[in-house]
């Protein structure tokens, strides 16, 4: 009896400590979380999120899960110091869990930091060397610390890697690779070959990518740069020109920041997400990740004006009219604002609204692009002449407006201004001269005036550059008739 | 106590004494290796010393936000506001230009597409004037003896247009002073991509001066230098094809007696690129450094020797945020600079976390005998009226720094300029103001900052 009841003191007090112990690393995992910040200084969305999720990892801060949660939180409305600490905290949890450590670093590195994108990721592939998108982040932190023949492994790496996974979760849209990791990777590879000198071995890389992707604007931007330094100018003019028609460089859509998207309540951070969306592959994915801007931060004009943006690139001229007139209410007296409303109501027709929403935005602020938009909508009225005047303030306060040119130059043929119509249009060329319109319409302006030589040369020079311009096409084949 | 527990309690006192005690023995082990590896879990979850990052390291130089500073007085000097056109000064330099002994301002004004002189005279008394024949959104401006005629002639970057696009429109124009400050364009590369910054040297060691160029453009640009050839004429010799030049400065960086090519080139790339000169314009180029945030938003660079060790190291504000909407303040922006180490190698340190942070100067600004930073913001969170446009960052003496809030008004000041303006033997500062993103309601156009610290 007497041992039986020493085992049970031994039980119990061994329990008590194991309590002790649990107890003590809980608090001691807790006391690792950074504390919350001041929140009054954050939209209420953002306040609400993070209350929610440090709440969460207090209620259980030995799991890696729900305190990675409160990191990834912090990460996606953009409050770096307390993620970074917090992402410290969830690597000790479970170390074993590349996530935390690819994120660190990607948070670390977004403030200027490149060692420690090379060092976080160095650890990540270790951890995960299938995860493609890891060593192409290494490899560009390996170029940036200029150490070459390590940024060319890890893209050597990336580029033989499988893409991701990016299955959405349920109700939200796919955002979909434009252009492969492993386009991104020979990018890299071509980089490294240009910095090495070896403009041969860049040449060959970038023109298997570019015959594969003919929308990887920056692919084509380096093989012109390649053929520059080759020697072969035409080639370089060709592929520059082309790259000049693609988008913008945009980073590789890597799911991990797709993560950290779909967790933001951040306006700018989904923002700028947004921007680096290409339209073409990812108009859902753009729609959705402005519409979250909005529902978190409703009285943000930035927010309410660039899904109205959106909404007027994809056609939608009605729904982005209710949008900028939500704007308006926001700021009163933003011209910009105005003159998207009196554009908007030009191209639904309605064009005396629009006329008198531009002419408001002009008292506000004398501007290019506003006397451009004001013009179109006096031409479509039939205003032809007061067109022409338009265009000219445009021309007037930018010079560099193709657009305005080129349409001034329209107008003036239907004015029957022959001569200075192809004035106009030399001029666009002479600004821009892979403009396939500007050529086409040069060539039918000499076809008007008989000067068929001169017509003929641009024609052909319009269908060189763009071969699907149809109107140059047509006439070409009248007047080589 | 589960039903576990009980069973094992049933299980020890069924048995004999020789097993009852091997029993307990047993649990006592068990329970030992169980408290060791509880004590394990727990030491390595237990809170150890400061788990520092490469990235903590590298912002050891950021001291605790200093108390707002009081002891700089604003004047708007020159023209004011225009009704309808908000002010768009790209670029503001303080110079001596009719050498008269009071120190001047030099303005690049993208609405009137015009550089401008804020002549000094008498000591307090500003007047502005255009300079020259208009040239179309001027980015740059310095102040050069360029013809060697004991004169000030004046070097021009033209952006073309202000807004992005990859026509080339940029142009290099020299304002040559005839004497009496009256200036002749003479245009010596135009059709190039829209520039940014140009800024002179000897670079092929011939005796006359050439000039580093910043071709921004937009998703073409390069820097380049041209080579002066004589009569006016130049050659340009293309350095870097990447886009986004945003500075171009001659500097001997690795103090070879050679003058070297400095470029921050912004865009997606965010990089600094030196051109190692060999003295006859051939030039190794070499990355310094590189940031992977392809929206980082380099925005100025000014090389200095900041830790006065005798050599340039090189500072540099990332804050540009006209790249999406809303132009305004993001979390990573801010000031750093590059330590010169010796040898080209160079070490990053942050100074500062600011949105918008632009046109970074060294200067002694509290006359302590260190160099201070002062920094402008273009692009914060206007609509928060406690938003910062103008601070000073204060130098310990050891390199690390407190910033100090000057002003949070006139927003969206882009360009910062110093010097002794009111020649009492301070800093002050000038400021310019580029108005392109709401809201509109604090203006300004050149502003002169009195130092009051005496």
């Amino acid at each position: 009896m007497k041992k039986s009841w020493r085992v049970w003191l031994v039980a119990i007090t061994g329990l008590l400590i194991v309590f002790a112990l649990v107890h003590l690393r809980r608090q001691s995992a807790a006391a690792r979380l950074p504390p919350l910040p001041d929140l009054a200084a954050h939209p209420k969305a953002i306040g609400e999120h993070l209350r929610e999720r440090d709440a969460a990892a207090h209620a259980s801060p030995t799991s890696a899960s729900i305190v990675g949660a409160l990191c990834v939180a912090y990460h996606a409305d953009l409050i770096y110091d307390l993620a970074e600490r917090c992402y410290v905290a969830a690597e000790k949890l479970d170390s074993s869990d590349w996530q935390w450590t690819y994120y660190r670093a990607l948070a670390e590195s977004e403030r200027g930091s490149g060692n420690a994108l090379a060092n976080g990721m160095r650890r990540v592939v270790e951890l995960a060397p299938d995860f493609g998108p890891a060593w192409l982040r290494l490899g560009e932190a390996e170029f940036k610390e200029g150490r070459h023949e390590a940024a060319a492994d890890a893209w050597r790496r990336a580029q033989s890697s499988r893409e991701p996974d990016r299955t959405p979760p349920p109700g939200t849209p796919i955002h979909v690779a434009s252009v492969q990791l492993s386009s991104y990777a020979a990018l890299g590879l071509a980089r490294v070959a240009l910095a090495r000198g070896d403009a041969d071995a860049s040449g060959e890389i970038l023109e298997k990518i570019t015959s594969a992707t003919a929308g990887f604007g920056p692919a084509f931007r380096l093989l012109g740069e390649t053929y520059t330094r080759l020697g072969r100018d035409a080639d370089a003019l060709r592929v520059t020109s082309h790259a000049d028609r693609q988008s913008a460089y945009a980073p590789y859509a890597d799911p991990m920041v797709d993560r950290l998207a779909r967790e933001s309540r951040s306006s700018t951070f989904l923002l700028q997400q947004a921007a680096a969306t290409d339209l073409t592959d990812n108009g859902p994915w753009k729609e959705f990740l402005l519409r979250r801007a909005i529902e978190f931060d409703p009285s943000n004009p930035a927010v309410v004006y660039e899904l109205g943006t959106l909404l007027r690139n994809l056609r939608r001229d009605a729904d982005a009219l209710e949008l900028f007139l939500r704007h308006e209410q926001l700021v009163p007296d933003d011209y910009q604002g105005l003159g998207q409303i009196g554009s908007c109501l030009g191209d639904l027709g309605r064009y005396t609204e629009a006329e008198s929403y531009l002419r408001r935005a002009l008292q506000l602020a004398d501007d290019a692009i506003t006397h451009y938009d004001l013009a179109v909508v006096l031409t479509r009225m039939g205003r032809v002449k007061e067109a022409v005047s338009e265009y000219e303030r445009a021309l007037e306060r930018n010079p560099a407006h193709v657009k305005a040119r080129t349409n001034l130059a329209v107008n003036l043929v239907n004015l029957g201004q022959l001569e200075r119509a192809s004035r106009e249009l030399t001029r666009v060329l002479a600004i821009d001269p892979g403009n396939a319109s500007a050529h086409t319409n040069l060539g039918l302006v000499f076809a008007q005036q008989g000067q068929v030589e001169q017509a003929v040369r641009e024609l052909r020079e319009a269908l060189r550059i763009d071969p699907m311009q149809v109107q140059a096409r047509t006439a070409l084949e009248v007047l080589e008739k | 106590m589960g039903a576990g527990g009980r069973t094992w309690a049933l299980d020890v006192s069924s048995a004999d004494v020789t097993n009852r005690v091997t029993a307990t023995r047993l649990s006592a082990v068990t329970l030992a290796a169980l408290l060791l590896i509880l004590a394990v879990l727990w030491l390595r979850t237990s809170p150890g010393p400061d788990t520092s990052t490469i990235a903590q390291d590298e912002r050891r130089a950021i001291l605790p936000m200093g108390s707002p500073s009081d002891f700089f007085t604003p004047h708007a000097v020159g023209d004011p506001v225009a009704e309808r056109r908000r002010p768009e000064i790209a670029h503001v330099q303080v110079v001596d230009l009719d050498r008269d002994g009071l120190p001047d301002i030099l303005v690049c004004d993208v609405v009137r597409s015009q550089v401008t002189w804020i002549r000094q005279f008498p000591r307090g008394m500003f007047t502005e004037m255009p300079v020259g024949d208009p040239i179309p959104a001027p980015a740059h401006v310095e102040a050069i003896d360029f013809d060697r005629d004991g004169d000030l002639d004046l070097v021009v970057a033209g952006l073309g247009v202000l807004a992005p696009s990859n026509n080339r429109v940029g142009s290099v124009v020299v304002l040559e002073n005839t004497g009496r400050q009256q200036f002749i364009n003479h245009v010596i590369a135009d059709r190039i991509a829209r520039v940014a910054d140009v800024q002179p040297g000897d670079l092929d060691g011939d005796g006359d001066l050439d000039f580093a160029v910043a071709g921004f453009g937009y998703d073409a640009g390069d820097t380049s230098w041209l080579e002066n050839k004589g009569s006016w004429m130049f050659e340009q010799h293309v350095l870097l094809r990447l886009s986004g030049p945003i500075n171009a400065v001659v500097a001997d960086i690795n103090q070879d007696g050679h003058p070297d090519v400095l470029s921050l080139v912004s865009q997606e790339w965010e990089e600094i690129w030196v051109f190692l000169n060999d003295g006859r314009g051939r030039f190794t180029s070499q990355m310094m450094w590189g940031s992977s945030n392809p929206d980082f938003g380099s925005s100025w660079m000014s090389v200095v020797d900041l830790d006065r060790d005798n050599d340039l190291d090189v500072l540099f504000s990332n804050g540009d945020a006209f790249d999406y909407a809303p132009a305004n303040s993001r979390p990573w922006h801010g000031v750093q600079w590059l330590e010169n180490k010796g040898k080209m190698q160079f070490e990053f340190h942050r100074l500062a976390d600011l949105p918008g942070a632009s046109s970074p100067q060294a200067a002694d600004v509290d006359g302590d005998g260190d160099l201070d930073v002062v920094v402008v913001s273009a692009y914060n969170n206007w609509d928060d009226p406690s938003a910062m446009s103008l601070v000073w960052l204060e130098n310990n003496g050891q390199l690390q720094f407190a910033m100090h809030r000057i002003a949070s008004s006139p927003t969206h000041l882009i360009t910062l300029a110093t010097g002794d303006l009111d020649g009492d033997g301070t800093i002050d500062l000038v400021t310019g103001g580029m108005h392109i993103s709401r809201p509109y309601d604090r203006l300004s156009r050149v502003t002169v900052w009195s130092n009051h610290t005496q």
